[in-house]
């Protein structure tokens, strides 16, 4: 199983709060993997240093044993699908797809993505007027028209009904079929537990466990993810500050 | 590339006039009507900006850190999606080269009209001169801001507006006017400084996210969600002070909440009604304004004075009161609130008074318009003041009780001069 990124010992911190704190783990290539944690675990924040939106304050990202912040722009790796849809308001989704396409030269891949993803009928429209699932749908094809190797899509499924949860699915064990990895970010456990094929929960910024499905149940002798997650992070989480109280 | 940026920006500013057009074309008119006064009084009076350029530059500079420490709107502003489409990617620099290059052609515009009214709307070479000064001035305010926005340290920000008021100063008002060259240089040396600048994308990022997502909801006259929007962001701000470093009990619990929201009053609102002030006392203490049409006139400013001491104290009120109300609201709503209606208006109230005492009592010693007068404004004002929050949280502000209203705190002031 060949390493595609490592986490070594990564600390972020936001003023004084540690979102990460010297987080480790490494993300095998071409599999589907689950990064899993609670609201606040730390989850956008290491997503978010693997996209180069953020810089750690001390520890490393390695992509291929490459520093990731080395990396050239020309050939970067990832795409990534971010939790808000965003998206240029006053265009439509054709617009979308010819602007970001032909910004990447990759007009080739778009009519093959719209009829995988059934957009055809939408194709005039505003994103605005589009349903949470059809938004999605357009995230996810402007992050497939950009070349990569790797896929990283933060909490994906909120907001998606079961039909449009199954098509998602489908679309990100098709990009596996194809070679690609993929981290799925999500606090819904179940949502992904078909579908991962490892793991790595996180929580208060720190690794819990990581690891194929059956290796980090059967460490631990619990029957599901659930189980083990809430079994790993039973540290008193009812007790909220002063500044929540407020609020 | 910009065939599409530009459809987007043409597209928007579209539904922006069509959804805004009665506005927009009112605007217009009173603007026109306006600067039609302005420049026919310009014209007939003796006198000139052009020949009062220091003062208008040290003006200029002030307004200048007005808006490098209230200013909020991010000053070179992406485009949410353009960054999170094209970010890792070489071209996110286009997008970077063409927010510089509107910002170059807006400072251009806003310094070659500022230099219009200067120089009395004459072209001239020394129109272009002080067109190209200020609009130097300008482009280094605008990269001060960002710096100061990838929160660059104190000394640094300080030292390059320092630097970049003076050579202006210098310039601009002819004293020396060499001191251009080197303001072009402190520029460049900026440009070329703001290059090594380590930008914060996640931070940069959600505040694009912030500010498209209030810009679309005003531009479709979504004003539900524009207000959501803003009440969520407002809430994830971060407060030194909070309400449990009070002492608090039940009798001065609402005392402490009503001190709390006057800490956070907004600092824009705060500099506004600080400028009517200041306003008002450089026009009735000062000759600063004496040449200038209308409000050189000494018995027009008097009228001038007293109308925006009574706009500050409107304003002051409705802070207030707006936050009664809202309490109020929740209390008829169902939300339980163990207080009185009494209760909640005489400790906002208790506050709002205690703030108008201060603010009148330094004018007392500025304006020194003698103890018995003195005395007047005071009981005047802060009983108009109670009277007014009396009233709102009973619902009894009709249009014509809020005009009285209004009028006590404008003729009120009247003591004050």
């Amino acid at each position: 199983m060949s390493i595609l990124l490592t986490f070594e010992n990564v600390t972020k911190k936001f003023e004084n709060v540690k979102a990460v704190d010297a987080l480790s783990f490494q993300i095998p290539e071409n599999k589907i993997i689950g990064l899993i944690g609670a609201n606040g675990a730390g989850k956008t924040t290491s997503l978010r240093m693997v996209i180069r939106y953020l810089l750690p304050d001390s520890g490393n990202i390695y992509y291929r044993d490459k520093d990731i912040y080395t990396l050239p722009d020309t050939a970067f790796p990832i795409t990534y699908i971010p939790d808000t849809p965003v998206f240029f308001e006053e265009l439509t989704v054709k617009e979308h797809l010819s602007f970001i396409s032909t910004m990447y030269q990759t007009e080739n891949k778009v009519s093959a993505l719209i009829s995988l993803l059934e957009l055809e009928k939408h194709l005039d429209k505003v994103p605005s007027i589009l349903s949470k699932g059809t938004q999605q749908k357009l995230m996810i094809i402007c992050a497939l028209l950009r070349n990569y190797e790797m896929l990283v899509a933060d909490e994906p499924f909120t907001g998606l009904d079961p039909k449009q949860i199954k098509v998602l699915k489908d679309i990100f064990v098709e990009q596996r079929a194809n070679g690609k990895t993929i981290i799925l970010s999500t606090h819904l456990l179940d949502m992904i537990e078909n579908i991962c094929d490892f793991y790595v929960m996180i929580d208060s910024g720190k690794l819990l466990r990581q690891g194929m499905l059956n290796e980090i149940l059967n460490n631990d002798k619990c029957s599901t993810l659930e189980e083990l997650y809430l079994y790993l992070a039973k540290t008193d989480k009812d007790d909220f500050s002063k500044e929540e109280i407020e609020e | 590339m910009y065939k599409y940026l530009f459809r987007q920006s043409f597209r928007a500013s579209i539904i922006q006039i069509r959804n805004y057009f009665v506005v927009i074309l009112g605007l217009i008119i009173i603007s026109v009507i306006f600067l039609e006064s302005v420049i026919r009084a310009i014209y007939s009076s003796s006198f000139s900006l052009s020949d009062n350029l220091l003062m208008v530059s040290v003006i200029m500079s002030v307004a200048q850190l007005f808006i490098l420490l209230f200013r909020k709107v991010l000053v070179f502003a992406m485009h949410p999606a353009a960054i999170h489409f094209f970010f890792n990617s070489n071209k996110i620099n286009c997008f970077k080269t063409a927010l510089f290059v509107k910002k170059i052609i807006t400072n251009v515009i806003i310094s070659f009209l500022l230099c219009l009214i200067i120089f009395n709307f004459k072209l001239s070479v020394n129109l272009c001169v002080a067109t190209f000064i200020l609009w130097a001035y300008f482009m280094m305010g605008s990269f001060i801001r960002w710096f100061k926005y990838a929160r660059h340290k104190f000394a640094i920000i300080t030292t390059f507006y320092l630097c970049s008021s003076i050579l202006f100063v210098l310039s601009f008002a002819s004293i020396i006017t060499i001191a251009g060259v080197p303001l072009f240089i402190l520029l460049a040396f900026i440009v070329y400084y703001n290059g090594k600048v380590k930008i914060d994308w996640g931070k940069y990022y959600d505040d694009s996210v912030y500010a498209n997502k209030i810009d679309t909801s005003a531009r479709h006259r979504n004003m539900a969600e524009m207000q959501q929007i803003n009440t969520e962001h407002i809430a994830k701000k971060k407060h030194s002070i909070r309400i449990y470093h009070l002492p608090l009990n039940k009798n001065n619990a609402l005392l402490g909440k009503a001190l709390i929201e006057t800490f956070r009053m907004s600092k824009q609102v705060m500099v506004v009604l600080g400028i009517l002030l200041v306003f008002t006392v450089l026009l009735n203490k000062t000759s600063i304004f004496s040449g200038i049409p209308l409000i050189g006139d000494p018995n027009i400013s008097y009228v001038f004075c007293m109308f925006s001491i009574g706009t500050f104290l409107v304003n002051l009120r409705e802070i207030y009161s707006k936050q009664i109300l809202s309490i109020c609201d929740k209390h008829e709503k169902g939300f339980f609130i163990p207080y009185t209606f009494k209760k909640i208006v005489s400790s906002y109230a208790i506050v709002c008074c205690f703030v108008t005492t201060l603010i009148l009592v330094i004018l007392c010693f500025i304006f020194l318009p003698g103890l018995i007068k003195s005395i007047i404004v005071l009981i005047t004002l802060n009983l108009g003041m109670t009277l007014s929050f009396l009233m709102q949280s009973k619902k009894r502000v009709t249009k014509l009780v809020n005009i009285i209203i209004n009028l006590i705190f404008v003729i009120g002031s009247r003591f004050l001069l």
